[in-house]
């Protein structure tokens, strides 16, 4: 009825004005439960990666890199927990322990792989509108024409597609509405034989269209020690970076 | 042919197992959506099937648990052993919900009416004594439909029994809406049919219901007739399929005699799935040294995976070991004897596979179907714990016919077992579906190698993959070697492998294993 993804809060005021104090007043007459209908949550800690705060309905997000795979899992987590189903199309080689690992919910997660069979987009378009998240394998092959048709079914049935090339630099055929590569991951933990993977220290680059036209770069840690993703600040060392990682 | 039965059905029993206060607001909330509320909750406007916010903003003094289903069986078990009084044929379907057929006891006990009466008393008393007054119904009906809506009508009345006479199960239900039918999509077209009640939705022809509805239709039909919507493929079995887990020891602990039930579990579902059978309804026998003995059935809407049957037998083995003193066996447990009681074809019905909690999961199903239908049945999978070492074993995908939706929610001792030698967190995301044979080399260019003690023949600085036919890649850092003697007791499935944790320098990082002389990469941390 009301389409709210538009709002946009005054950000240029004029300096007289103390900003602090009326950026509170707009988040507290922002119409929360309409906006939310549009927007799928993300984990509380992933938001900001997102320009609208969560997983936009009907649009495109690509996710791509080294280390894509598990970034990708986190982006859906928060998804799954508050109700959503979640398809994952193709990705045979995804650990099923990944998955729950990242908090998806067992019970809501369906794996489909098309294998040969070629009917990649039909599976697709039948999951749309159906389930809420669709994670396709950006491997899998797909003509141009396919992606269009299967974006404007998205647009009309408010599912989110996330178009997954794992290890892979640069995502995928689709015209993302957001996109996110993932890049220079240190891993820590390990030396020389003892110890074992802890945490890993990675930069997003987040582009796409509309409000995310400008690329945007974050340091994370994906994972931290407690599993999650932690933003860092970027000119943190990796010295400090353990008490980031151990929120 | 329809049993006549008594059924009684508990609504609330997922907050009544929680041991809240009977006056207090309380909902459990699955997948964000209200399943179950106490009375104070439902006064206040909180309806099963709410968002949780709208519930909070309903009654903002809401408590909201979580479904524990082992909790509420485990609980529920106390009720069905004071059933056992009755009848020794106690058919379990799911916590908050049990029946029994009543030709003998009906008769013994004076007729159906006294036996729901002294059912209901003993049930009443019970929960009286926890606070909770007016939370259970009994209904007694030719076939469990027809009793069950009779028990729900039952539950506002002064006894909490609602008798059918036999033969006027049709006439009974004729006024309820379609909707009792529990297919959503059927009762909607019917209702822009204009055939709102389950009398008119009877009174069509069954060759038109065929015809217009196809096989779901007609055992809606055949519900609204008052008839058992048992479909004609559900047969005993034609053989026994009878699975016997022997324990030696005794088994004093819930989770000892569970472990036993685990491998019956699979043995049973491997002999069923090898002529493509499912289990609809499960006879489980448990008994002690000392010769106690208790015997459930167990029935389930879909057909029981084998994670769903571990799950029953631990309800059953809880609501027995842990139960009140009273009831408890007092020797240890010696043979627990799984024996299925109905089949079906294992692509059979679909309904109810995932508990038709919400409406999104039904529209999900649905799309699955479909899915399936595309791509093959064993292409959809859905996760199923497991237990394991490797990380391919701890999760496997398992195919998503037959599963009922309540796995993964309970625990088992094989998930909680310490497993010495497993990988530790965070696990990798990638398994590579084939095998990807390297080389792990050391400075000078050699192979590296694991002894028999577990001991590296030098550190690795190199992996090369096999494509990539001169050079590779620097590692970075690196653990290990893990060694991993698995299922060394049999020689088949016996494996000796040792594991290493690469870092590369270009920021992958992988797990890789040495089994028999050669390296290959086991998954990977993407």
């Amino acid at each position: 009825m009301f389409d709210t993804v538009g709002v946009v809060l005054p950000s240029a005021l004029p300096s007289s004005v103390a900003s602090p104090s009326l950026q509170e007043l707009a988040e507290r007459i922002r119409p929360a439960v309409l906006a939310r209908q549009s927007v799928v949550p993300v984990l509380e800690s992933l938001a900001f990666l997102f320009p609208d705060g969560g997983l936009v309905r009907g649009s495109v997000v690509a996710v791509g890199g080294i280390g894509a795979t598990s970034l990708a899992l986190q982006l859906v987590a928060g998804a799954s927990r508050a109700g959503s189903w979640v398809a994952v199309v193709g990705l045979s080689d995804l650990a099923p322990v990944a998955v729950l690992e990242a908090g998806i919910d067992a019970a809501r997660v369906v794996f489909i792989d098309p294998g040969h069979s070629g009917r990649q987009a039909d599976v697709v378009a039948a999951l749309i509108g159906a389930v809420d998240v669709v994670v396709l394998d950006a491997r899998l092959p797909m003509r141009a024409t396919e992606t269009r048709r299967l974006a404007s079914r998205l647009r009309e049935r408010g599912s989110i597609l996330l178009s997954l090339s794992p290890e892979m630099e640069r995502p995928s055929s689709w015209s993302a509405d957001l996109s996110l590569t993932v890049a220079e991951g240190r891993w820590a933990g390990p030396e020389c034989g003892h110890g074992h993977l802890q945490l890993r220290r990675v930069q997003i680059e987040v582009g796409g269209r509309g409000r995310a036209n400008r690329p945007v770069q974050h340091e994370v840690l994906l994972p931290a020690l407690s599993g999650h993703v932690v933003r860092i600040e970027s000119d943190t060392d990796d010295a400090t970076v353990l008490s980031f990682a151990q929120r | 042919m329809n049993i006549r039965s008594l059924v009684v059905v508990c609504p609330d029993w997922p907050v009544i197992a929680t041991a809240a206060p009977a006056d207090e607001p309380v909902a459990v909330i699955v997948a964000n959506r209200v399943t179950a509320t106490s009375p104070a909750a439902r006064a206040e406007g909180v309806e099963v099937g709410l968002r949780r916010r709208e519930a909070q903003r309903r009654c903002p003094g809401l408590q909201i648990v979580d479904p524990e289903p082992d909790r509420d069986a485990r609980v529920f078990a106390s009720i069905a052993a004071l059933v056992d009084r009755f009848t020794p044929r106690v058919e379990l379907s799911s916590p908050g919900c049990l029946a029994f057929p009543t030709l003998g006891p009906s008769r013994y006990f004076g007729g159906d009416e006294q036996l729901a009466l002294l059912v209901a008393a003993d049930i009443d008393d019970a929960l009286h004594s926890a606070g909770w007054a007016n939370a259970v119904g009994i209904g007694v009906a030719d076939g469990l439909f027809a009793a069950t809506r009779a028990a729900e009508v039952a539950i506002t009345q002064p006894h909490h029994v609602h008798v059918v006479s036999s033969g006027d199960s049709a006439n009974f239900l004729a006024p309820f809406s379609v909707s009792a039918l529990a297919r959503p999509e059927l009762a909607d077209v019917l209702q822009r049919l204009g055939l709102r009640r389950l009398g008119d939705f009877a009174s069509l022809k069954v060759d038109d219901v065929v015809a217009r509805f196809g096989i779901d239709g007609r055992l809606a039909h055949r519900l609204a007739h008052g008839l058992d919507d048992r479909p004609s493929s559900v047969s005993m079995p034609q053989r026994s399929f009878d699975v016997t887990a022997t324990l030696d020891p005794p088994a004093e602990r819930v989770d000892t005699a569970a472990f036993a039930a685990r491998t019956a579990a699979e043995e049973l579902h491997e002999q069923l799935g090898a002529e493509g059978l499912a289990c609809t309804r499960l006879r489980v026998v448990i008994e002690t040294d000392v010769g106690e003995r208790l015997e459930r059935i167990w029935r389930h809407e879909g057909a029981l995976s084998s994670n769903g049957i571990v799950d029953r037998v631990r309800w059953q083995l809880d609501g027995w070991l842990n139960g009140p003193s009273g009831q408890r066996p007092n020797g240890g447990v010696t043979r627990l004897l799984l024996a299925p009681e109905e089949v079906l074809p294992a692509r059979g019905r679909q309904h109810g596979f995932w508990g038709g909690e919400t409406e999104a999961d039904e529209r999900a199903g649905r799309a699955l179907a479909r899915v399936q239908a595309m791509v093959g049945v064993a292409a959809v999978t859905v996760p199923e714990r497991r237990g394991g070492r490797s990380p391919a074993d701890v999760v496997v995908r398992v195919p998503f016919v037959g599963i009922d939706g309540g796995d993964g929610q309970g625990r088992d001792v094989a998930l909680d077992a310490p497993w010495p030698g497993r990988v530790p967190s965070p696990l990798p995301a990638l398994l590579p579906t084939e095998l990807l044979p390297i080389q792990v080399l050391d400075a000078k260019g050699a192979l590296v190698w694991v002894s028999g003690r577990g001991t590296l023949s030098a550190e690795p600085s190199m992996v090369r993959f096999d494509d990539a036919a001169r050079g590779g890649v620097s590692i970075a850092g690196w653990a290990g070697p893990w060694p991993c003697d698995e299922r060394w007791w049999d020689q088949l499935t016996h494996r000796r492998r040792a594991r290493l944790q690469l870092v590369l320098v270009d920021g992958r990082a992988l797990l890789v294993q040495i089994e028999q002389g050669s390296w290959s990469v086991e998954a990977i941390y993407d």
